[in-house]
């Protein structure tokens, strides 16, 4: 089930859209391959999370229209107001609505956590050394023997 | 086509940590065992170390799997050689001792469950699987915090044991233990197998149990490519029995394709959860230590929470929101800890085979009951009051409807205020139970005290289905724990029965027909 061309445009401009280029940790265009992480998602799932992950693309892409009124798609949004458009889906009051954002935000970090650079800027990996000693400290520790320190 | 056959005395389906605890077993008492496996055999340095990766190998359909409804609840399963083995933290707790009190009384196990048998089989486990408390060298700022927040409110916790007494620290075990120190299926017990003569198919789906006047013969099913297309028609001859380990989700369904019914899917159980996640001033270093290290058992409240460390791509998405308040979190991974709450829900749901699905896929019906969600409301606001104790500068419940950034100790009432509907909580269920429970009466069981399927000869569950209940523990020791005592009462009662030559299956007084019991002619 592979996605159409203007499917790939609209994945483009949904996950492109959590981060923006003001903010603190930017991904710069190419550093994350949105499109390669939807076709691994839609590939190694069933029948109907393939459904569900194409049905989350058009139902965020076309939220312009349902959500705003506006008779657009998402990409034909500025980037401000797509990042805002998906902030609000994200904690929309409909299940569904909620969900299938939080799916296609979870393809996006998949993605964007793929790339070296993206993923040192995070400090996710940053050195062990650089912990806190309070962290650190070595705490009484109660085990099957009883208690250690 | 490149078709599969095969022949031994016992056929083992699923490697995981049923299936692989009776091919060691049975290997070891020198029976010939085929051990087939629906997904792939992993080398570890091959495994990937991003999470798209890891997942698209190792993870059941991208662990995109759920129940059915209005509210899905997603039901993370693994597929390869080692099972979910493979891709768990390690965690090792014996059955707990009320609960084996409550087969042997209840549902009439207690042979199988026999205090001191089993003692004796979690003594060998826990030995060959080098199980040891996670030393406080390795608990990293995750577990430590935690093990502070605990503290603070006066809750008492543990180091967890693994089954990882050389573990590192690397914090990778969803993508495979980089050196190898977990002693998962796929490096200890399936190894092991192989070395005994076991051999191993992996990329062999099986479909049905064939069955010979009322005896398991074999089974047959799809060889798979790698892209799990079928290339060819796999057939494997049980000589003496075939044992199901393919899960508390796939074993009912394979026995449902056989024509077996009853009380088989019936009753399926689980231990959902989900996490909270905070933000500390100081550096947490989630991607240093064990993944999983300190834990709060909470059993006379139906929960335990437990310290999780996971790959950056799933707290990434775990931060709330959008745009550049998103983004300045996410700059600041290394200051994020993350605790789950897992409960024994009292919840009893349904599975069977998908109505197009092949092989394993399987729908399944389970809704947590509005005792089961109290407690996992008990449980988010008990670890967001650890989060401020132990110094959380931001705390995110993940609950729709409430805040979703929590930044003082009094917040925590915001989750405590109202009740929350299943879909408003990000869970997921990675324990899974009791579809094909284990009990002496076949009205109320799919399996016999001996794990062998009611009314039918030589077939066998040997996995999470077959335990009667869920735990309130992590269920992967007591899978090996009743495994290595059925299939060790399996093994010396062939060769006590092959010496008598009378015939290599077992035959007792419950054993009815098994066209009375199956849709299979």
């Amino acid at each position: 089930m592979a996605f159409t061309d203007f499917e790939r445009r609209w994945i483009v401009a949904i996950m492109s859209a959590f981060t923006t280029p003001e903010g603190e940790l930017t991904v710069a265009d190419g550093e994350a391959d949105y499109v390669y992480a939807a076709e691994v998602m839609a590939a190694g799932s069933r029948l109907k999370a393939r459904v569900g992950l194409r049905v989350a693309v058009w139902v965020v892409a076309l939220a312009p229209a349902w959500a705003l009124g506006r008779a657009q798609t998402l990409d034909e949004l500025p980037a401000a107001g797509r990042t805002e458009l998906i902030a609000r889906l994200l904690d929309h009051r409909a299940y569904l609505v909620r969900g299938l954002a939080t799916l296609l935000k979870l393809t996006a970090t998949l993605a964007m956590m793929r790339s070296p650079a993206v993923r040192a800027r995070s400090g996710y990996d940053r050195a062990a050394d650089a912990r806190s000693p309070s962290t650190r400290r070595a705490l009484p520790l109660v085990t099957s023997q009883g208690v250690m320190t | 086509m490149s078709d599969l056959e095969d022949e031994a005395d016992f056929v083992i389906v699923g490697t995981g940590a049923g299936g692989a605890t009776a091919a060691r077993v049975l290997s070891a008492a020198g029976h010939s065992v085929v051990m087939l496996e629906e997904g792939a055999r992993l080398v570890t340095a091959d495994r990937p170390r991003d999470l798209l990766g890891a997942m698209a190998q190792a993870f059941r359909d991208m662990g995109t799997n759920a129940t059915e409804g209005a509210s899905p609840l997603p039901l993370l399963q693994a597929r390869c050689v080692g099972g979910a083995t493979a891709i768990n933290s390690g965690i090792i707790w014996r059955l707990p001792d009320e609960v084996r009190r409550e087969w042997s009384e209840r549902r009439g196990l207690g042979e199988l469950v026999d205090e001191r048998g089993l003692s004796e089989a979690f003594d060998a486990i826990e030995g060959e699987l080098e199980i040891t408390d996670t030393a406080p060298s390795l608990w990293g700022g995750n577990a430590t915090l935690m093990a502070r927040g605990a503290e603070a409110l006066g809750l008492v916790g543990k180091a967890i044991a693994r089954n990882a007494s050389r573990c590192k620290g690397s914090a990778q075990c969803l993508q495979g233990c980089p050196g190898e120190a977990r002693q998962s299926m796929d490096v200890s017990y399936v190894p092991r197998a192989i070395r005994q003569g076991a051999r191993l198919h992996a990329r062999a789906r099986v479909d049905r149990v064939r069955f010979d006047g009322g005896r398991a013969t074999g089974v047959e099913g799809a060889v798979l490519d790698a892209e799990r297309r079928v290339v060819g028609a796999l057939r494997v001859r049980a000589r003496r029995a075939v044992i199901v380990a393919a899960s508390a989700v796939q074993s009912p369904v394979i026995l449902w394709r056989s024509g077996l019914r009853g009380p088989v899917g019936e009753t399926f159980m689980a231990h959902p959860g989900c996490a909270v996640v905070g933000r500390f001033d100081e550096p947490v270093g989630m991607g240093f230590g064990a993944t999983q290290a300190y834990e709060v058992p909470l059993r006379e409240r139906r929960m335990k929470l437990e310290s999780i460390s996971l790959p950056p791509e799933m707290i990434a998405a775990r931060l709330p929101g959008a745009g550049p308040a998103w983004q300045e979190r996410l700059a600041h991974l290394d200051h994020v800890a993350q605790w789950a709450v897992q409960v024994r829900m009292e919840a009893v749901g349904r599975v069977r085979p998908a109505w197009f699905g092949r092989g394993g896929e399987a729908s399944v019906r389970y809704a947590p009951t509005r005792a089961d969600m109290m407690r996992v409301r008990e449980g988010v606001a008990t670890l967001c009051r650890m989060m401020f104790a132990a110094g959380a500068r931001e705390v995110y419940p993940g609950i729709a409807g409430v805040r979703s950034v929590l930044r003082d100790p009094s917040e925590v009432a915001l989750v405590e205020a109202r009740e929350h509907p299943q879909s408003h909580y990000s869970m997921m269920a990675s324990h899974l139970f009791a579809s094909c429970p284990a009990g002496a009466d076949p009205a109320t069981s799919a399996v016999g005290p001996d794990l062998a399927v009611h009314g039918v000869n030589g077939l066998y569950v040997m996995d999470s289905s077959a335990l009667p209940t869920n735990l309130g523990v992590n269920p992967q020791h007591s899978i090996m724990g009743v495994t290595w005592r059925a299939a060790e009462r399996l093994a010396q009662r062939t060769e006590s029965a092959a010496t008598r030559c009378v015939g290599a299956v077992r035959e007792t007084a419950a054993s009815v027909p098994l066209s009375s019991r199956t849709g299979a002619a």
